[in-house]
């Protein structure tokens, strides 16, 4: 029976088998951000960089076409999740960091380079990139879990 | 608000029932879950759900809303930010009574 009365404090074992029944609970409730969703991201990002606008109005067109994706993404996430009855956690800014940073720093340096098989690599490695992000960031969540 | 249960060290006596515990560990896992999921992944009654959640609520760490979907009205409960970190001190409190190091 429990009541609302401050308890005594636990014992070792009773703390640890606390820890362990919040363990089992986490690990109940846990559920990753679908990984759909980081593909379609990669996918976005990969074909952002192998048309690597170049002019203004180019840019302008891509760079309006991939927010558009974005939004539609999010909202076909959005929807699924509702329907799921689970609204997962989102990245930390750390790790958006951690997943969008080296898309930028690529970019960056492709800018430079200017190579168009250097754009192809970069794509490539963006699309990989990301969706290894996915596989790794489920897992550890799941791991934590 | 009821009156603060927490000790220094973090040990909260509102979190600390099992129930309580297990409720704030599952919602600390999600943004937003449905009442129903909560209920069907603990295992729990629904009056007993919403017993501890009323409870939750009052001491202001988890919050109640509700959303109409497919015409049926649905609960969504979310631990709120003060609740997330009742909730992470109660652990670190708990890791401390074991001999654990923090996280």
């Amino acid at each position: 029976m429990e009541t609302d009365e401050l308890p005594e404090r636990p014992s070792p074992l009773e703390a640890a088998a606390a820890l362990e029944a919040a363990r089992q609970a986490r690990t109940a409730g846990h559920t990753s951000i679908q990984a759909w969703l980081y593909l379609v991201y990669g996918l976005m990002a990969t074909v952002l960089m192998l048309l690597h606008p170049s002019s203004g109005l180019l840019t302008l067109a891509v760079v309006g076409t991939y927010g558009v994706g974005v939004v539609a993404a999010e909202h076909v996430y959005s929807r699924r999740v509702v329907a799921a009855g689970v609204v997962p956690r989102k990245l930390t800014i750390r790790q958006t960091v951690a997943v969008g940073a080296p898309t930028a720093a690529l970019w960056i340096a492709l800018a430079f380079l200017n190579e168009t098989w250097g754009w192809i690599i970069g794509a490539v490695v963006v699309g990989c990139w990301t969706a290894g992000y996915a596989l790794v960031h489920s897992g550890r969540a799941r791991t934590r879990a | 608000m009821k009156t603060d249960t927490r000790s220094p060290d973090g040990f909260d006596a509102t979190i600390h029932a099992e129930n309580r515990l297990r409720i704030c560990a599952l919602l600390e896992a999600v943004e937003q879950i449905e009442f129903a999921l909560v209920q069907e992944r603990l295992q729990v009654s629904a009056s007993v759900l919403s017993k501890h959640v009323s409870v939750l609520m009052d001491a202001g760490y988890v919050q109640q809303t509700r959303a109409v979907r497919d015409t049926r009205q649905r609960v969504w409960l979310s631990l709120t930010s003060p609740g997330r970190a009742a909730y992470h001190a109660h652990l670190a409190a708990l890791r401390a009574i074991v001999g654990e190091s923090p996280d």
